[in-house]
């Protein structure tokens, strides 16, 4: 049998760290879930990686992927996909940090290797297919049951008001805001499982 | 006993049966006329999910209780595949066979979606998830040349298309879609450039491989039809964002190089039965995301046939694969060949008067100018050739007799342009065709010349048009070899060079006709008519030996019935020969007289 004194210090432990992990998931999920259509909200956007956003943001310009702190993990990004309820996606990368092509590969193990490009294939409940783009840190989904349906607008998701683009001839980022006559961007708090299934076609219709 | 009447409904009702079991009855007289008639005759097809006819079903095997079990299900073998749709000869004249009817027994139907190179000799496996509750796992299907075990030898056709999973397309397409600005750049070029490369590395030799295995598991009569692929997205892209015009453009143009050396490797097999069927004709203007598509377009999400359902289905196997109008262009291309295919054969196993192979020279020498008119050598090459069929035309055209014809061509290695056909326009369309590059290989092209001759009967010659030297590292003794073995089948060959004396080997021209029993000549307007002549005469000589009441009138430059005489007709300027052939119940208009008509003498010998 243990004393009563120890048995006490193991319950205030026991409580603080449920208290720790709770403050560690609100952080993470950026308020919470459900909130994809509040386009208005002003969260900051969830990363992938600790990094994320550590460094002045640069506007127009190429920069090697390899100047960049912000280039998640595999291990972020799959704990950054489970965090978003989108862990069950399949997660494909096509080149190395490096720069170096490699034909598409579907990674279903973590590791600390580090890739500038991640590509998350999900289809909602619905069916509805996405692609979502992890570039920089950066989440974008792309709506895919567009295709088709001959509206010729690209509609992209964001969590920031500019888009970070991935250039595999030069291995570059490229940090931009889209023309808004070629592009419609729906900015939103979260990119995860609840908003992008809340993202009907309908609603993606009314933009 | 009361006569009772039977009521006219009754009646009707007994007559409807009595129908009924008489046209089942006749069913099976029906069945037989579409099944492969004797045994000894089989069809394979082999290949990937174009041949499978993945994307349209049903799928063979998709109602059984446990499909994942059934080999045809998880290949996709579409109860609609183009192969199927296939009709081939029977041993019955006039009667073909519909391959489906023989599914299973005469008809072996491998071909399996998603199916690469390496698949034709070891198992392939199939990864399926039928949800939560399953049935989820892996199966393998049996290696696709195994088909042939036990048939060895006895199979007439063989399709395929194979190569293009090996290159990775369905990667290509995703990677178009993929790459959309301002999210992504460069990708689909990564995607086409390895694809590029991974082809001269690796797929290539393999192609090369492949369609040797499969030569030699089918056996040296099989007609191997290799198929290709049709461009897959409208030359326009999509109305939407999945394919833009220059993705569109990148992706359709791959699938051509790809064809073409395709075709280029089936031509360099020098293997006379071995075919390319270029499908991409029969689908410009009807790529996916035209308005009468025969493509399917991109369908995300898992159809209600597909291996993996619920999520692992993202993008669905059924995409970019022919529709039913795709399978049915599918059909009527391959369907072509296999009836010219057929066509040819006939008329070689008939009892044809003669059969004539054109053998072109197209090396980069040809593009030289020629000895007459400063014309290109191969313009020279092609007039005369053209000439020769018209001279053929005319002069048999009375008799009743009608040579086939058929055109080969050479360069560095060697093809066939028109098979053997008496369809004359055809045989002047496939030489106006021929244009000039590469090196030359003489060799490659008597062989092919001679492959084309193997199978057919009566009188058969050859006439080699060429301009320039063998580069290919033949010596002239190995080509000499094969001028021997043409002599031996009774095969004349007929040379004639194009160019100055110093680009020929003139030497060897000569001598390969000599060998042969034919005449060298150097280009000049009457070499050919003079050729022509040469072997209608040998033609004539051989009717006159195997009729003895034969009559031959001419005028004094033919003796009186002598059949040897007949090769020393003269030729005038014009390329007129003054004589009129007559023997017993034929008559052979030999030429357009001089305009004397008191040379045709006498003019009734044509009934003695």
């Amino acid at each position: 049998m243990q004393p009563k004194g120890k048995k006490a210090i193991f319950v205030v432990l026991g409580v603080l760290a449920l208290l720790v992990i709770a403050l560690f998931f609100i952080a993470t999920s950026g308020g919470g879930s459900g909130s994809g259509s509040d386009t208005e909200s002003p969260s900051a956007p969830t990363q992938a990686g600790d990094a994320a956003q550590s460094t002045e943001l640069k506007m127009d310009e190429e920069f090697d992927v390899a100047s960049s702190p912000n280039v998640p993990t595999v291990t972020e990004v799959r704990q950054s996909l489970t965090d978003r309820g989108l862990g069950e996606s399949a997660l494909t990368v096509d080149f190395d940090i490096t720069g170096n092509y490699s034909a598409a590969t579907i990674i279903d193990q973590d590791s600390d290797e580090k890739y500038p490009s991640y590509v998350v294939q999900y289809l909602t409940e619905e069916g509805n297919p996405w692609l979502i783009y992890i570039n920089d840190g950066n989440h974008y989904a792309l709506p895919l049951f567009q295709i088709g349906d001959g509206s010729g607008v690209p509609i992209i998701v964001s969590e920031t008001d500019y888009v970070t683009g991935y250039n595999g001839a030069n291995n570059t980022f490229k940090n931009s805001v889209p023309n808004v006559d070629d592009y419609i961007v729906k900015k939103v708090s979260v990119i995860d499982k609840a908003t992008l299934d809340g993202l009907t076609a309908e609603e993606l219709g009314k933009l | 006993m009361k006569n009772e009447k039977i009521p006219p409904t009754i009646l009707r009702l007994g007559k409807a049966i009595l129908a009924l079991v008489l046209a089942c009855a006749l069913v099976p007289v029906w069945a037989t006329a579409s099944a492969y008639a004797a045994d000894g005759h089989y069809a394979v097809s082999l290949g990937d999910s174009f041949s499978s006819g993945e994307g349209n079903e049903p799928f063979y095997g998709q109602n059984d209780l446990n499909k994942t079990g059934n080999y045809d299900w998880l290949a996709h073998r579409s109860e609609k595949s183009w192969p199927g749709a296939l009709e081939v000869p029977t041993d019955v004249e006039g009667l073909t066979a519909k391959l489906s009817d023989n599914k299973g027994d005469h008809w072996k139907f491998v071909a399996s979606s998603g199916a690469v190179i390496s698949d034709l000799y070891g198992e392939q496996n199939k990864e399926f998830w039928q949800g939560f509750f399953g049935p989820n796992g892996t199966k393998s299907l049996p290696a696709q040349l195994d088909a042939f075990t036990g048939i060895e030898g006895k199979v007439d056709y063989v399709t395929i298309t194979i190569g293009g999973n090996d290159l990775g397309f369905s990667d290509i397409l995703s990677a178009a879609v993929m790459e959309i600005a301002p999210l992504r750049f460069g990708t689909l070029d990564a995607h086409l450039n390895t694809a590029l490369s991974t082809f001269y590395s690796k797929t290539k030799a393999e192609l090369e491989q492949a369609y040797g295995a499969i030569r030699d598991k089918a056996g040296d009569k099989a007609k191997i039809i290799i198929v290709g692929y049709p461009r897959l997205i409208s030359m326009e892209g999509s109305r939407d964002f999945a394919f833009d015009k220059t993705e569109a453009s990148k992706i359709n143009e791959s699938v051509m190089l790809f064809n073409e050396e395709i075709e280029r490797i089936v031509v360099e097999t020098n293997d006379p039965n071995m075919f390319f069927v270029d499908v991409a004709a029969g689908f410009s203007g009807n790529e996916a995301y035209t308005s009468d598509p025969y493509i399917h377009p991109l369908f995300f999400g898992p159809k209600s046939q597909e291996l993996k359902q619920g999520l692992k289905g993202f993008v669905s196997s059924y995409s970019m694969h022919p529709n039913e109008k795709g399978l049915r262009e599918y059909t009527k291309a391959v369907q072509a060949k296999i009836d010219e295919i057929s066509k040819a054969s006939s008329l070689a196993a008939s009892t044809a008067d003669a059969a004539i192979s054109l053998v072109f020279d197209v090396s980069e020498s040809m593009n030289e100018s020629s000895a007459y008119g400063g014309k290109a050598k191969l313009e020279s090459a092609q007039e005369q050739g053209r000439a020769f069929v018209r001279s053929i035309e005319n002069q048999f055209g009375q008799s009743g007799l009608k040579p086939a014809l058929g055109v080969v061509s050479f360069s560095n290695g060697s093809s066939v342009s028109r098979e053997l056909t008496d369809d004359y326009s055809s045989v002047d369309s496939a030489i106006g065709m021929l244009s000039a590059n590469n090196g030359t290989n003489i060799y490659a092209g008597l062989s092919e010349g001679l492959a084309q001759l193997e199978g057919a009967t009566g009188t058969k010659a050859m006439i080699l048009l060429s301009g320039g030297k063998d580069t290919a590292g033949n010596s002239d003794a190995s080509i000499l070899e094969l001028a021997e073995q043409a002599a031996g089948k009774g095969i004349k060959i007929y040379t004639i060079g194009f160019g100055s004396s110093s680009d020929l080997n003139e030497s060897l021209l000569e001598r390969i006709a000599s060998v042969t029993g034919g005449t060298y000549s150097h280009e000049d307007p009457l070499s050919v008519t003079s050729t022509s002549v040469g072997i209608f005469a040998t033609m004539i000589s051989a009717q006159l030996s195997a009729t003895s009441q034969v009559l031959v009138d001419s005028v004094d430059t033919v003796a009186q019935s002598s059949a040897s005489a007949v090769e020393s007709f003269s030729v005038d300027t014009q390329g007129d020969i003054p004589a009129v052939l007559y023997w017993l119940g034929s008559k052979l208009e030999l030429s357009r007289t001089q305009g004397d008509s008191s040379l045709v003498y006498p003019s009734s010998a044509s009934t003695q």
